[in-house]
């Protein structure tokens, strides 16, 4: 029963040796990659109703979610509003400072 | 100013002529900053040569931003050129807005408004100015601060309907 040529990672000629993990290596790179917090601040000039408007077109959120990120960021200084890849993350800080939020990313401990 | 229609993705608002005036002044401020306020990372560091590039071209990317904008607002608001935008009427005008130029001028007018506040020097408070002398230069940005936020939130409440 050809089982090894049947599994990719295990070399043909012996059922000890295995291929070079380059498929898990990729997922742990991606995996650690993916912690970067996109995180909005506490100002005093934006309004609730206009940050909440942000949150709902950007992410795409309900408006329950985004009054919920809303009201951290008003009482708490600031919500994690994502975490994702680090070019992600850039995208999404971008998107929040053209519309003048104070936003910002940190790599998550 | 209010809105007065609505067909689909197209709004009909209609303004008094002061009310235009005042709109046509306050876009007329844009860009206040043209650099960005905020970094792209709170802790940022001389030391950190990816963070600084990665700041590096956020700025420019939202000063590019900030110039094609301008040209969109130039091409919306200028009072030499006819706009299929605007329509006089008997009261006022007419304003036709798609959704997208609503979603555009809500930025624009968010900018003004945060940038004005920057201007005063970031109050935690916006108080009225007190009208002396040395405040005078100042109260252009009071009285942005407050005519954006009124044109803001109309159109808060027309995204927040649809």
């Amino acid at each position: 029963m050809p089982h090894q040529e049947s599994n990719p990672r295990v070399l043909p000629h012996s059922s000890t040796h295995i291929l070079p993990d380059t498929v898990d290596a990729t997922k742990t790179r991606n995996e650690l990659d993916h912690g970067y917090l996109v995180i909005c601040w506490n100002d005093p000039i934006n309004l609730m109703e206009y940050v909440t408007h942000v949150f709902q077109v950007l992410f795409g959120w309900p408006r329950q979610k985004a009054e919920h990120h809303m009201m951290q960021v008003h009482e708490n200084g600031k919500s994690i509003l994502k975490r994702e890849p680090k070019e992600k993350a850039e995208h999404y800080v971008h998107q929040l400072q053209k519309y003048s939020l104070h936003a910002t990313m940190e790599k998550d401990a | 100013m209010k809105l007065v229609d609505q067909k689909g993705n197209q709004y009909f608002f209609e303004l008094s002529t002061e009310e235009r005036s005042v709109l046509f002044d306050i876009v007329g401020l844009y860009p206040l900053s043209p650099s960005p306020r905020y970094g792209i990372n709170r802790t940022i560091s001389d030391n950190d040569g990816d963070t600084n590039e990665d700041q590096a071209l956020l700025e420019e990317a939202l000063m590019d931003y900030r110039m094609e904008q301008r040209q969109r607002i130039h091409k919306l608001f200028n009072q030499n050129e006819s706009s299929d935008n605007w329509q006089q009427t008997k009261s006022g005008y007419r304003l036709e807005l798609s959704r997208v130029e609503v979603e555009w001028l809500l930025q624009v007018l968010n900018d003004i408004r945060v940038g004005s506040w920057y201007a005063l020097g970031c109050p935690e408070d916006h108080k009225k100015p007190s009208l002396d002398e040395s405040t005078q230069s100042l109260l252009p940005y009071h009285w942005s601060m407050d005519a954006c936020c009124y044109f803001q939130m109309v159109f808060l409440s027309v995204t927040l309907q649809s």
